[in-house]
Protein backbone atom coordinates (compact mmCIF):
# COMPACT_ATOMS: atom_id res chain seq x y z
CA UNK A 1 0.00 0.00 0.00
CA UNK A 2 2.90 2.34 -0.70
CA UNK A 3 0.95 4.18 -3.37
CA UNK A 4 0.16 7.84 -2.88
CA UNK A 5 -3.37 9.19 -2.93
CA UNK A 6 -2.65 10.74 -6.27
CA UNK A 7 -1.56 7.42 -7.80
CA UNK A 8 -4.57 5.62 -6.35
CA UNK A 9 -6.88 8.34 -7.57
CA UNK A 10 -5.51 8.08 -11.08
CA UNK A 11 -6.28 4.35 -10.91
CA UNK A 12 -9.83 5.20 -9.81
CA UNK A 13 -10.39 7.41 -12.82
CA UNK A 14 -9.57 4.44 -15.06
CA UNK A 15 -12.26 2.45 -13.26
CA UNK A 16 -10.04 0.50 -10.84
CA UNK A 17 -12.39 -0.45 -8.01
CA UNK A 18 -9.63 -1.89 -5.83
CA UNK A 19 -7.75 1.40 -5.81
CA UNK A 20 -10.98 2.99 -4.67
CA UNK A 21 -11.18 0.41 -1.87
CA UNK A 22 -7.63 1.29 -0.80
CA UNK A 23 -8.50 4.99 -0.64
CA UNK A 24 -11.59 4.16 1.41
CA UNK A 25 -9.45 2.17 3.82
CA UNK A 26 -7.06 5.09 4.15
CA UNK A 27 -9.58 7.86 4.75
CA UNK A 28 -12.70 6.21 6.17
CA UNK A 29 -11.84 7.10 9.78
CA UNK A 30 -11.20 10.77 9.07
CA UNK A 31 -14.31 11.03 6.91
CA UNK A 32 -16.34 9.25 9.59
CA UNK A 33 -15.14 11.66 12.29
CA UNK A 34 -16.06 14.58 10.09
CA UNK A 35 -19.50 13.12 9.29
CA UNK A 36 -20.12 12.46 12.98
CA UNK A 37 -19.18 16.03 13.83
CA UNK A 38 -21.54 17.23 11.10
CA UNK A 39 -24.66 15.30 11.98
CA UNK A 40 -24.16 14.30 15.61
CA UNK A 41 -25.63 10.84 15.11
CA UNK A 42 -23.54 7.72 14.92
CA UNK A 43 -26.05 5.91 12.71
CA UNK A 44 -26.44 8.83 10.29
CA UNK A 45 -22.68 9.32 10.17
CA UNK A 46 -22.16 5.70 9.12
CA UNK A 47 -24.62 6.22 6.28
CA UNK A 48 -23.12 9.54 5.34
CA UNK A 49 -19.68 7.94 4.96
CA UNK A 50 -21.12 5.52 2.38
CA UNK A 51 -22.94 8.26 0.52
CA UNK A 52 -19.76 10.34 0.49
CA UNK A 53 -17.70 7.57 -1.08
CA UNK A 54 -20.44 6.63 -3.55
CA UNK A 55 -20.61 10.26 -4.63
CA UNK A 56 -16.82 10.47 -4.76
CA UNK A 57 -16.76 7.49 -7.12
CA UNK A 58 -19.50 9.04 -9.20
CA UNK A 59 -17.62 12.32 -9.44
CA UNK A 60 -14.19 10.80 -9.85
CA UNK A 61 -13.54 12.41 -13.24
CA UNK A 62 -13.94 15.85 -11.70
CA UNK A 63 -11.04 15.67 -9.31
CA UNK A 64 -7.44 16.31 -10.13
CA UNK A 65 -5.52 16.03 -6.88
CA UNK A 66 -3.22 19.04 -6.75
CA UNK A 67 -1.25 17.83 -3.84
CA UNK A 68 -0.92 14.44 -2.46
CA UNK A 69 -4.07 13.99 -0.41
CA UNK A 70 -7.66 13.61 -1.54
CA UNK A 71 -9.00 14.03 2.01
CA UNK A 72 -9.96 17.72 1.68
CA UNK A 73 -11.87 16.89 -1.46
CA UNK A 74 -13.59 13.93 0.23
CA UNK A 75 -14.59 16.19 3.12
CA UNK A 76 -16.00 18.64 0.58
CA UNK A 77 -18.07 15.82 -0.94
CA UNK A 78 -19.19 14.89 2.58
CA UNK A 79 -20.16 18.52 3.26
CA UNK A 80 -22.43 18.57 0.23
CA UNK A 81 -23.75 15.08 0.89
CA UNK A 82 -24.71 16.16 4.40
CA UNK A 83 -26.58 19.20 3.03
CA UNK A 84 -28.48 16.99 0.56
CA UNK A 85 -28.84 14.12 2.97
CA UNK A 86 -32.51 13.37 2.29
CA UNK A 87 -32.06 13.44 -1.46
CA UNK A 88 -28.75 11.62 -1.35
CA UNK A 89 -30.15 8.77 0.73
CA UNK A 90 -32.95 8.30 -1.76
CA UNK A 91 -30.56 8.29 -4.66
CA UNK A 92 -28.45 5.64 -2.99
CA UNK A 93 -31.37 3.81 -1.41
CA UNK A 94 -30.58 0.46 -2.97
CA UNK A 95 -27.02 0.69 -1.75
CA UNK A 96 -27.95 1.83 1.74
CA UNK A 97 -30.49 -0.99 2.00
CA UNK A 98 -27.58 -3.43 1.87
CA UNK A 99 -25.50 -1.44 4.29
CA UNK A 100 -24.64 -3.18 7.52
CA UNK A 101 -24.81 -0.86 10.50
CA UNK A 102 -22.42 -1.60 13.26
CA UNK A 103 -24.41 -2.74 16.21
CA UNK A 104 -22.53 -3.06 19.48
CA UNK A 105 -25.16 -5.58 20.65
CA UNK A 106 -23.96 -8.24 18.20
CA UNK A 107 -20.96 -10.47 18.85
CA UNK A 108 -18.19 -10.15 21.43
CA UNK A 109 -18.44 -10.09 25.23
CA UNK A 110 -21.07 -8.43 27.36
CA UNK A 111 -18.63 -6.09 29.03
CA UNK A 112 -17.27 -4.98 25.64
CA UNK A 113 -20.79 -4.17 24.50
CA UNK A 114 -21.53 -1.98 27.44
CA UNK A 115 -18.27 -0.19 26.84
CA UNK A 116 -18.87 0.21 23.10
CA UNK A 117 -22.38 1.55 23.66
CA UNK A 118 -21.14 3.94 26.32
CA UNK A 119 -18.29 5.32 24.24
CA UNK A 120 -20.60 5.71 21.28
CA UNK A 121 -23.10 7.69 23.34
CA UNK A 122 -20.21 9.71 24.76
CA UNK A 123 -19.07 10.61 21.28
CA UNK A 124 -22.55 11.58 20.16
CA UNK A 125 -23.11 13.69 23.26
CA UNK A 126 -19.76 15.41 22.91
CA UNK A 127 -20.45 16.23 19.27
CA UNK A 128 -23.93 17.55 20.00
CA UNK A 129 -22.60 19.75 22.78
CA UNK A 130 -19.96 21.11 20.45
CA UNK A 131 -22.54 21.71 17.75
CA UNK A 132 -24.75 23.55 20.23
CA UNK A 133 -21.93 25.94 20.97
CA UNK A 134 -21.95 26.89 17.29
CA UNK A 135 -25.62 27.88 17.30
CA UNK A 136 -24.83 31.59 17.08
CA UNK A 137 -22.55 31.20 14.06
CA UNK A 138 -23.50 31.48 10.42
CA UNK A 139 -23.07 28.49 8.10
CA UNK A 140 -19.66 29.57 6.81
CA UNK A 141 -18.30 30.11 10.29
CA UNK A 142 -19.69 26.80 11.49
CA UNK A 143 -18.00 25.04 8.53
CA UNK A 144 -14.55 26.23 9.59
CA UNK A 145 -15.18 25.54 13.28
CA UNK A 146 -16.20 21.95 12.51
CA UNK A 147 -13.30 21.41 10.10
CA UNK A 148 -10.44 23.19 11.84
CA UNK A 149 -11.33 23.10 15.53
CA UNK A 150 -13.35 19.90 15.84
CA UNK A 151 -11.53 17.82 13.22
CA UNK A 152 -8.06 19.31 13.32
CA UNK A 153 -7.97 20.00 9.59
CA UNK A 154 -5.40 22.60 8.54
CA UNK A 155 -6.55 25.95 7.18
CA UNK A 156 -5.26 25.30 3.65
CA UNK A 157 -7.03 21.94 3.55
CA UNK A 158 -10.22 23.48 4.95
CA UNK A 159 -10.06 26.10 2.20
CA UNK A 160 -9.85 23.36 -0.43
CA UNK A 161 -12.68 21.43 1.21
CA UNK A 162 -14.94 24.46 1.14
CA UNK A 163 -13.75 25.82 -2.19
CA UNK A 164 -12.74 29.17 -0.72
CA UNK A 165 -9.42 30.99 -0.26
CA UNK A 166 -7.28 30.35 2.80
CA UNK A 167 -7.74 34.00 3.75
CA UNK A 168 -11.48 33.43 3.91
CA UNK A 169 -10.99 30.48 6.24
CA UNK A 170 -8.73 32.60 8.45
CA UNK A 171 -11.19 35.46 8.67
CA UNK A 172 -14.15 33.15 9.28
CA UNK A 173 -12.24 31.43 12.06
CA UNK A 174 -11.34 34.79 13.53
CA UNK A 175 -14.97 35.94 13.50
CA UNK A 176 -16.19 32.61 14.84
CA UNK A 177 -13.69 32.73 17.70
CA UNK A 178 -14.73 36.28 18.58
CA UNK A 179 -18.40 35.26 18.64
CA UNK A 180 -17.71 32.11 20.65
CA UNK A 181 -15.57 34.07 23.10
CA UNK A 182 -18.37 36.60 23.49
CA UNK A 183 -20.62 33.67 24.36
CA UNK A 184 -17.76 32.30 26.46
CA UNK A 185 -17.83 29.01 24.58
CA UNK A 186 -14.57 28.77 22.67
CA UNK A 187 -14.31 25.05 21.91
CA UNK A 188 -10.97 23.53 22.71
CA UNK A 189 -9.24 22.66 19.46
CA UNK A 190 -8.94 18.90 19.08
CA UNK A 191 -5.26 19.21 18.38
CA UNK A 192 -3.23 22.15 17.26
CA UNK A 193 -2.28 20.89 13.85
CA UNK A 194 -0.62 22.52 10.95
CA UNK A 195 -0.84 21.16 7.44
CA UNK A 196 2.27 19.03 7.64
CA UNK A 197 1.07 17.13 10.70
CA UNK A 198 -2.32 16.58 9.08
CA UNK A 199 -0.60 15.08 6.09
CA UNK A 200 1.76 13.07 8.23
CA UNK A 201 -1.22 11.63 10.05
CA UNK A 202 -2.78 10.59 6.78
CA UNK A 203 0.15 8.70 5.42
CA UNK B 1 -14.03 12.70 25.23
CA UNK B 2 -11.81 13.56 22.32
CA UNK B 3 -13.25 13.38 18.82
CA UNK B 4 -9.86 12.55 17.34
CA UNK B 5 -9.99 9.16 19.10
CA UNK B 6 -13.20 8.15 17.34
CA UNK B 7 -12.75 5.62 14.56
CA UNK B 8 -15.11 4.09 12.06
CA UNK B 9 -16.17 0.76 13.63
CA UNK B 10 -13.97 -1.94 12.16
CA UNK B 11 -16.70 -4.43 11.30
CA UNK B 12 -18.78 -1.83 9.47
CA UNK B 13 -15.69 -0.50 7.77
CA UNK B 14 -14.76 -3.85 6.27
CA UNK B 15 -18.25 -4.53 5.03
CA UNK B 16 -18.82 -1.04 3.63
CA UNK B 17 -15.46 -1.19 1.90
CA UNK B 18 -16.45 -4.44 0.29
CA UNK B 19 -19.84 -3.14 -0.81
CA UNK B 20 -18.27 0.00 -2.25
CA UNK B 21 -15.69 -1.94 -4.22
CA UNK B 22 -18.41 -4.22 -5.54
CA UNK B 23 -20.51 -1.23 -6.46
CA UNK B 24 -17.59 0.43 -8.22
CA UNK B 25 -16.78 -2.80 -10.04
CA UNK B 26 -20.39 -3.37 -10.99
CA UNK B 27 -20.95 0.05 -12.50
CA UNK B 28 -17.51 1.36 -13.35
CA UNK B 29 -18.89 3.47 -16.15
CA UNK B 30 -22.43 4.30 -15.18
CA UNK B 31 -21.64 7.96 -15.00
CA UNK B 32 -19.07 8.14 -17.72
CA UNK B 33 -18.22 11.57 -18.86
CA UNK B 34 -16.36 12.44 -22.03
CA UNK B 35 -12.80 13.19 -21.11
CA UNK B 36 -11.68 16.58 -22.21
CA UNK B 37 -8.52 16.54 -24.23
CA UNK B 38 -6.49 19.62 -24.97
CA UNK B 39 -5.00 19.86 -28.41
CA UNK B 40 -2.30 22.32 -29.31
CA UNK B 41 -2.56 23.56 -32.88
CA UNK B 42 0.63 24.76 -34.44
CA UNK B 43 0.25 24.42 -38.18
CA UNK B 44 -2.52 24.14 -40.71
CA UNK B 45 -1.58 20.49 -41.26
CA UNK B 46 -1.94 19.73 -37.60
CA UNK B 47 -5.26 21.51 -37.65
CA UNK B 48 -6.41 19.34 -40.53
CA UNK B 49 -5.44 16.15 -38.68
CA UNK B 50 -7.17 17.45 -35.59
CA UNK B 51 -10.30 18.10 -37.65
CA UNK B 52 -10.23 14.52 -38.93
CA UNK B 53 -9.75 13.13 -35.42
CA UNK B 54 -12.41 15.43 -34.00
CA UNK B 55 -14.78 14.34 -36.73
CA UNK B 56 -14.00 10.73 -35.87
CA UNK B 57 -12.74 10.17 -39.43
CA UNK B 58 -9.36 9.13 -38.06
CA UNK B 59 -9.03 7.09 -34.90
CA UNK B 60 -8.51 3.66 -33.41
CA UNK B 61 -11.23 1.98 -35.44
CA UNK B 62 -10.61 -0.14 -38.51
CA UNK B 63 -6.86 -0.66 -38.83
CA UNK B 64 -6.27 -3.07 -35.94
CA UNK B 65 -8.52 -5.88 -37.18
CA UNK B 66 -12.08 -6.55 -36.09
CA UNK B 67 -14.47 -9.15 -34.74
CA UNK B 68 -14.28 -12.76 -35.97
CA UNK B 69 -16.20 -13.44 -39.19
CA UNK B 70 -18.94 -15.40 -37.39
CA UNK B 71 -19.46 -12.73 -34.74
CA UNK B 72 -19.47 -10.00 -37.39
CA UNK B 73 -22.11 -11.89 -39.34
CA UNK B 74 -24.45 -12.14 -36.34
CA UNK B 75 -23.90 -8.48 -35.50
CA UNK B 76 -24.39 -7.26 -39.06
CA UNK B 77 -27.59 -9.34 -39.35
CA UNK B 78 -28.82 -7.79 -36.11
CA UNK B 79 -28.08 -4.38 -37.60
CA UNK B 80 -30.16 -5.20 -40.69
CA UNK B 81 -33.04 -6.37 -38.46
CA UNK B 82 -32.82 -3.21 -36.38
CA UNK B 83 -33.11 -1.04 -39.51
CA UNK B 84 -35.94 -3.08 -41.00
CA UNK B 85 -37.97 -3.44 -37.81
CA UNK B 86 -39.20 0.10 -37.29
CA UNK B 87 -39.22 1.42 -33.70
CA UNK B 88 -42.61 0.99 -32.05
CA UNK B 89 -44.73 4.12 -32.44
CA UNK B 90 -45.74 5.67 -29.14
CA UNK B 91 -48.80 7.86 -29.64
CA UNK B 92 -49.75 10.73 -27.32
CA UNK B 93 -51.08 9.28 -24.07
CA UNK B 94 -49.21 6.01 -24.58
CA UNK B 95 -46.00 4.78 -23.00
CA UNK B 96 -42.97 2.90 -24.18
CA UNK B 97 -42.56 0.18 -21.59
CA UNK B 98 -39.07 -1.18 -20.93
CA UNK B 99 -39.24 -4.26 -18.75
CA UNK B 100 -36.01 -5.75 -17.53
CA UNK B 101 -34.65 -8.41 -15.26
CA UNK B 102 -31.31 -7.50 -13.77
CA UNK B 103 -28.86 -9.56 -11.84
CA UNK B 104 -26.10 -7.96 -9.81
CA UNK B 105 -23.25 -9.50 -7.86
CA UNK B 106 -23.14 -8.84 -4.12
CA UNK B 107 -20.42 -9.57 -1.63
CA UNK B 108 -19.63 -9.00 1.98
CA UNK B 109 -16.52 -9.41 4.09
CA UNK B 110 -16.70 -9.99 7.81
CA UNK B 111 -14.28 -8.53 10.32
CA UNK B 112 -12.55 -11.92 10.58
CA UNK B 113 -11.81 -11.79 6.84
CA UNK B 114 -14.37 -14.39 5.74
CA UNK B 115 -16.07 -13.42 2.51
CA UNK B 116 -19.50 -14.16 1.07
CA UNK B 117 -20.65 -13.77 -2.53
CA UNK B 118 -24.12 -14.12 -3.93
CA UNK B 119 -26.34 -12.71 -6.68
CA UNK B 120 -29.27 -10.30 -6.34
CA UNK B 121 -32.12 -10.00 -8.83
CA UNK B 122 -33.98 -6.79 -9.48
CA UNK B 123 -37.01 -6.42 -11.75
CA UNK B 124 -37.35 -3.01 -13.33
CA UNK B 125 -40.35 -1.69 -15.18
CA UNK B 126 -39.99 1.68 -16.86
CA UNK B 127 -42.79 3.63 -18.54
CA UNK B 128 -41.62 6.40 -20.85
CA UNK B 129 -44.35 8.85 -21.95
CA UNK B 130 -44.77 9.82 -25.63
CA UNK B 131 -43.55 13.29 -24.71
CA UNK B 132 -40.38 12.72 -22.63
CA UNK B 133 -41.06 15.99 -20.77
CA UNK B 134 -44.12 14.32 -19.20
CA UNK B 135 -43.98 12.11 -16.14
CA UNK B 136 -42.04 8.85 -16.35
CA UNK B 137 -42.91 5.98 -14.04
CA UNK B 138 -40.37 3.50 -12.74
CA UNK B 139 -41.26 0.42 -10.72
CA UNK B 140 -38.32 -1.19 -8.96
CA UNK B 141 -38.57 -4.45 -7.06
CA UNK B 142 -35.42 -3.72 -5.09
CA UNK B 143 -32.54 -6.18 -4.97
CA UNK B 144 -33.65 -9.62 -3.86
CA UNK B 145 -30.88 -12.08 -2.97
CA UNK B 146 -31.59 -14.99 -5.33
CA UNK B 147 -28.54 -17.11 -6.09
CA UNK B 148 -26.13 -18.65 -3.60
CA UNK B 149 -23.14 -20.82 -4.26
CA UNK B 150 -22.91 -22.44 -0.85
CA UNK B 151 -25.11 -23.04 2.20
CA UNK B 152 -23.12 -20.86 4.57
CA UNK B 153 -23.66 -17.80 2.37
CA UNK B 154 -27.38 -18.44 2.20
CA UNK B 155 -27.48 -18.65 5.96
CA UNK B 156 -25.39 -15.50 6.29
CA UNK B 157 -27.64 -13.49 3.95
CA UNK B 158 -30.78 -14.68 5.72
CA UNK B 159 -29.32 -13.82 9.10
CA UNK B 160 -28.26 -10.34 8.03
CA UNK B 161 -31.56 -9.26 6.51
CA UNK B 162 -30.52 -8.02 3.09
CA UNK B 163 -34.09 -6.97 2.46
CA UNK B 164 -35.19 -5.52 -0.88
CA UNK B 165 -36.42 -1.95 -0.99
CA UNK B 166 -39.28 -1.78 -3.53
CA UNK B 167 -39.85 1.65 -5.03
CA UNK B 168 -42.38 3.38 -7.26
CA UNK B 169 -40.79 6.48 -8.75
CA UNK B 170 -42.24 9.29 -10.85
CA UNK B 171 -40.28 12.04 -12.57
CA UNK B 172 -40.61 14.20 -15.67
CA UNK B 173 -37.78 13.74 -18.20
CA UNK B 174 -36.75 10.53 -16.46
CA UNK B 175 -34.88 12.61 -13.87
CA UNK B 176 -35.31 10.05 -11.12
CA UNK B 177 -33.71 10.78 -7.75
CA UNK B 178 -33.27 14.37 -8.89
CA UNK B 179 -30.62 13.37 -11.41
CA UNK B 180 -30.32 16.17 -13.95
CA UNK B 181 -28.85 13.87 -16.60
CA UNK B 182 -32.10 11.98 -17.22
CA UNK B 183 -32.28 8.31 -18.07
CA UNK B 184 -29.42 7.91 -20.51
CA UNK B 185 -26.10 9.44 -19.51
CA UNK B 186 -24.91 9.67 -23.10
CA UNK B 187 -26.15 12.24 -25.59
CA UNK B 188 -27.43 9.78 -28.19
CA UNK B 189 -28.23 12.48 -30.75
CA UNK B 190 -24.56 13.48 -30.81
CA UNK B 191 -23.31 9.96 -31.67
CA UNK B 192 -22.47 9.36 -35.36
CA UNK B 193 -24.65 6.85 -37.23
CA UNK B 194 -21.78 5.83 -39.48
CA UNK B 195 -20.40 2.70 -37.71
CA UNK B 196 -16.74 3.58 -38.33
CA UNK B 197 -17.11 7.13 -37.00
CA UNK B 198 -19.28 5.86 -34.17
CA UNK B 199 -16.59 3.42 -33.05
CA UNK B 200 -13.92 6.13 -33.20
CA UNK B 201 -16.17 8.37 -31.16
CA UNK B 202 -16.68 5.57 -28.59
CA UNK B 203 -12.93 4.93 -28.34
CA UNK B 204 -12.38 8.62 -27.73
CA UNK B 205 -14.84 8.54 -24.82
CA UNK B 206 -13.62 5.31 -23.24
CA UNK B 207 -9.88 5.45 -23.86
CA UNK B 208 -7.98 4.90 -20.62
CA UNK B 209 -10.98 3.41 -18.84
CA UNK B 210 -11.90 -0.18 -18.07
CA UNK B 211 -9.67 -3.18 -18.45
CA UNK B 212 -8.72 -2.75 -22.11
CA UNK B 213 -9.29 -0.32 -24.96
CA UNK B 214 -11.42 -2.73 -26.98
CA UNK B 215 -13.11 -4.36 -23.99
CA UNK B 216 -14.25 -0.99 -22.73
CA UNK B 217 -15.66 -0.04 -26.14
CA UNK B 218 -17.83 -3.19 -26.03
CA UNK B 219 -18.89 -2.32 -22.46
CA UNK B 220 -19.93 1.14 -23.67
CA UNK B 221 -22.05 -0.45 -26.40
CA UNK B 222 -23.65 -2.96 -24.00
CA UNK B 223 -24.34 -0.22 -21.42
CA UNK B 224 -26.13 1.87 -24.01
CA UNK B 225 -28.10 -1.03 -25.49
CA UNK B 226 -29.37 -2.17 -22.09
CA UNK B 227 -31.14 1.16 -21.49
CA UNK B 228 -33.77 -0.13 -23.95
CA UNK B 229 -34.28 3.31 -25.45
CA UNK B 230 -31.67 3.42 -28.22
CA UNK B 231 -33.33 4.39 -31.54
CA UNK B 232 -33.18 1.85 -34.38
CA UNK B 233 -30.63 3.73 -36.52
CA UNK B 234 -28.21 4.06 -33.61
CA UNK B 235 -28.84 0.46 -32.53
CA UNK B 236 -27.88 -0.73 -36.01
CA UNK B 237 -24.75 1.42 -35.96
CA UNK B 238 -23.80 0.08 -32.51
CA UNK B 239 -24.03 -3.54 -33.75
CA UNK B 240 -21.91 -2.71 -36.78
CA UNK B 241 -19.41 -0.86 -34.59
CA UNK B 242 -19.18 -3.92 -32.29
CA UNK B 243 -18.40 -6.00 -35.38
CA UNK B 244 -15.33 -3.81 -35.92
CA UNK B 245 -13.84 -4.28 -32.44
CA UNK B 246 -10.77 -6.55 -32.43
CA UNK B 247 -11.14 -9.67 -30.27
CA UNK B 248 -14.93 -9.73 -30.39
CA UNK B 249 -16.11 -13.26 -30.98
CA UNK B 250 -19.02 -15.66 -30.45
CA UNK B 251 -18.61 -16.92 -26.91
CA UNK B 252 -21.70 -19.14 -26.67
CA UNK B 253 -24.12 -20.35 -29.33
CA UNK B 254 -26.96 -21.26 -26.98
CA UNK B 255 -26.81 -18.64 -24.27
CA UNK B 256 -29.76 -18.57 -21.92
CA UNK B 257 -30.80 -15.25 -20.47
CA UNK B 258 -33.97 -15.04 -18.39
CA UNK B 259 -35.45 -18.05 -20.21
CA UNK B 260 -34.65 -16.81 -23.72
CA UNK B 261 -31.92 -18.30 -25.83
CA UNK B 262 -29.56 -16.37 -28.07
CA UNK B 263 -26.05 -16.05 -29.38
CA UNK B 264 -23.58 -14.50 -26.94
CA UNK B 265 -20.99 -12.18 -28.41
CA UNK B 266 -18.18 -11.09 -26.19
CA UNK B 267 -14.54 -10.37 -25.75
CA UNK B 268 -12.21 -12.40 -23.58
CA UNK B 269 -10.27 -10.09 -21.32
CA UNK B 270 -6.96 -10.46 -19.61
CA UNK B 271 -7.43 -7.40 -17.44
CA UNK B 272 -7.65 -7.36 -13.65
CA UNK B 273 -11.41 -7.72 -13.36
CA UNK B 274 -11.50 -11.29 -14.72
CA UNK B 275 -14.81 -10.72 -16.42
CA UNK B 276 -16.05 -10.86 -20.00
CA UNK B 277 -18.70 -8.51 -21.34
CA UNK B 278 -21.21 -10.05 -23.74
CA UNK B 279 -24.26 -8.98 -25.66
CA UNK B 280 -26.89 -11.59 -26.44
CA UNK B 281 -28.82 -11.56 -29.69
CA UNK B 282 -31.77 -13.70 -30.75
CA UNK B 283 -30.34 -15.50 -33.80
CA UNK B 284 -33.77 -16.02 -35.39
CA UNK B 285 -35.01 -12.43 -35.17
CA UNK B 286 -31.80 -10.46 -34.76
CA UNK B 287 -33.32 -8.73 -31.74
CA UNK B 288 -31.33 -7.93 -28.63
CA UNK B 289 -32.13 -10.15 -25.65
CA UNK B 290 -29.77 -8.49 -23.21
CA UNK B 291 -26.22 -8.32 -21.95
CA UNK B 292 -24.20 -10.06 -19.29
CA UNK B 293 -20.81 -10.12 -17.60
CA UNK B 294 -19.21 -13.55 -17.16
CA UNK B 295 -16.57 -14.42 -14.61
CA UNK B 296 -13.55 -15.87 -16.40
CA UNK B 297 -11.88 -17.08 -13.20
CA UNK B 298 -13.37 -18.34 -9.94
CA UNK B 299 -14.00 -15.62 -7.38
CA UNK B 300 -14.58 -16.81 -3.83
CA UNK B 301 -17.43 -19.31 -3.91
CA UNK B 302 -18.45 -18.33 -7.45
CA UNK B 303 -17.09 -20.65 -10.15
CA UNK B 304 -15.67 -19.43 -13.47
CA UNK B 305 -18.45 -18.99 -16.00
CA UNK B 306 -20.87 -17.44 -13.49
CA UNK B 307 -22.84 -14.54 -14.94
CA UNK B 308 -22.16 -12.01 -12.17
CA UNK B 309 -24.28 -9.34 -13.79
CA UNK B 310 -26.85 -9.42 -16.50
CA UNK B 311 -29.82 -7.54 -17.91
CA UNK B 312 -32.56 -8.96 -20.11
CA UNK B 313 -34.83 -6.35 -21.65
CA UNK B 314 -38.15 -6.35 -23.42
CA UNK B 315 -39.84 -3.29 -24.87
CA UNK B 316 -43.49 -2.77 -25.76
CA UNK B 317 -46.06 0.02 -26.07
CA UNK B 318 -48.83 0.36 -23.45
CA UNK B 319 -51.81 2.64 -22.95
CA UNK B 320 -51.48 2.94 -19.19
CA UNK B 321 -48.81 3.24 -16.55
CA UNK B 322 -49.11 2.45 -12.83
Amino acid sequence: MGETDEELWRECTTGNADAFGALFDRHADAVFRYCLSRCGSWHDAEELVSITFLEAWRQRDRLRPERDTVLPWLLGVATNANRNRARGSRRHADFLARLPHSDPRHGGHEADHAEAVASRLDAERAVRELLETTAGLNDGERDVVVLCLMNGIGQDEAARTLGVRTGTVKSRLHRARAKLAAMNRDPEPVEQLDTTTVEARLS
Amino acid sequence: MNLSEVTYPKDTKYRVQNLLVQEARRKPNLFRRPRRTRLWLTTAAAAAVVALVAGDVVGLAGWRGGATAQAAEVLNNAAETAIMTADPVVNPGQYLRVKSTNVWGSASTEADGSTYEWLDTEKLDLYIPADPADEWVWVRSGRVPTTFFDARTKEYVEKNDFNPLPELLRAPNGSFYGSPGGWVHTDMSALPRDPYRLLNSIYKQTLGKGQSVDGEALVFIADLLRTGVVPADLRAALYKAAAMIPGVTITENQANLDGRTGIAIGRTEEGPSKTRQEIIIDAATGLLIGERAILTEPQGSMPAGTAIGWTAIETSVTNTAP
